[in-house]
């Protein structure tokens, strides 16, 4: 009974069928598993910038919204106890205000006067809208009447 | 064998592949916390907006049943035909409450909340009061004076 003494290409042919390669498979499905959450990261990454980006553009236009709307207020006082000395209506359809938008954004506000009768209640709806640099609109309703 | 496999189960072999999912995981945790804290962020402008809307809602009432109370000299309150404007799902009443006072005025407070409202306004109701006095010399109406203005 000779007992076979295995050779150094037996053993590579053994080798070649075993388990080698499998390193190799396990690092390309590690590495595309890793691709992927790469881009799902990337993709969510981008999307909260996008969505920071529309919440602070949003929430700075409710901002000159409102203080558009403030400023309204004194302008339609002002407005009110000129024509009330002038003897003219006191209601418009839009008033100077003063106030400054930041940059890129464009504000402005209109309205639908009432008649202009002793009997009819003498209050306006002034719609004002504020516009961000991309084109995103803040919309605040607002109420005047005369002083 | 029994020596190879222990060899094995203590070797690198698919370590890549647990690193990956360690990975995979993590980044998972990590956009789903961003993602909950950008939602969050986008409601908290929703509710301000909401909040914002109501405000000047109460106010625009407040602004438009003064107006119509100085014409009227009746002291009204209303459900309808008020302008919630802002938010037209939380619309607002006006109740108004006449006082005494001298001749050629009218003293009254006013309080704006949210419907149904049947009666006055309770103060942890209200969104908004005011104290008004319309002076009515020399013509009807001629002037009014807001005594107080509180929002709650």
């Amino acid at each position: 009974m000779t007992r076979r003494v295995p050779s150094r290409s037996d053993d590579s042919t053994r080798r070649g069928f075993g388990e080698d390669g499998s390193t190799l498979i396990e690092v390309l499905v590690a590495l595309l598993i890793a691709a992927g959450a790469v881009f799902v990261l990337i993709g969510g990454m981008s999307a909260l910038f996008t969505n920071s980006f529309q919440n602070r553009e949003s929430t700075t236009a409710g901002v000159v919204v409102r203080d558009y709307a403030e400023q309204l207020d004194v302008a339609v006082a002002e407005a009110s106890v000129a024509a009330a000395t002038n003897g003219t209506f006191w209601c418009a359809p839009s008033y100077t205000v003063a106030y400054t938008a930041p940059a890129g954004y464009v504000v402005g506000g209109t309205g639908l006067c009432p008649a202009n009768t002793a009997t009819t209640p003498q209050w306006e709806t002034v719609t004002v809208t504020a516009t961000t640099p991309n084109g995103a609109t803040e919309t605040l309703k607002v109420v005047v009447r005369q002083t | 064998m029994t020596t190879r496999r222990r060899r094995r189960a203590r070797g690198e072999d698919g370590a890549a592949l647990e690193l990956a999912l360690i990975f995979l995981s993590a980044t998972s945790v990590i956009v789903a916390s961003l993602l909950g804290f950008a939602g969050t962020s986008s409601q908290a402008t929703v509710v301000t907006r909401t909040a914002r809307g109501s405000d000047y809602d109460a106010d625009g009432a407040m602004q438009a049943d003064i107006a119509i109370i100085r014409v009227s000299g009746s002291c009204t309150s209303f459900t309808t035909g008020m302008p919630a404007l802002n938010n037209p799902s939380a619309p607002v009443w006006v109740g108004c409450t006449l006082f005494a006072g001298p001749a050629s005025q009218r003293h009254v407070v006013l309080s704006v909340c949210f419907t149904p409202v049947t009666t006055q306004c309770s103060d942890t109701s209200a969104l908004l009061r005011a104290e008004v006095i319309f002076y009515d010399a020399p013509t009807f109406g001629a002037s009014l004076s807001i005594q107080s203005w509180s929002n709650q």
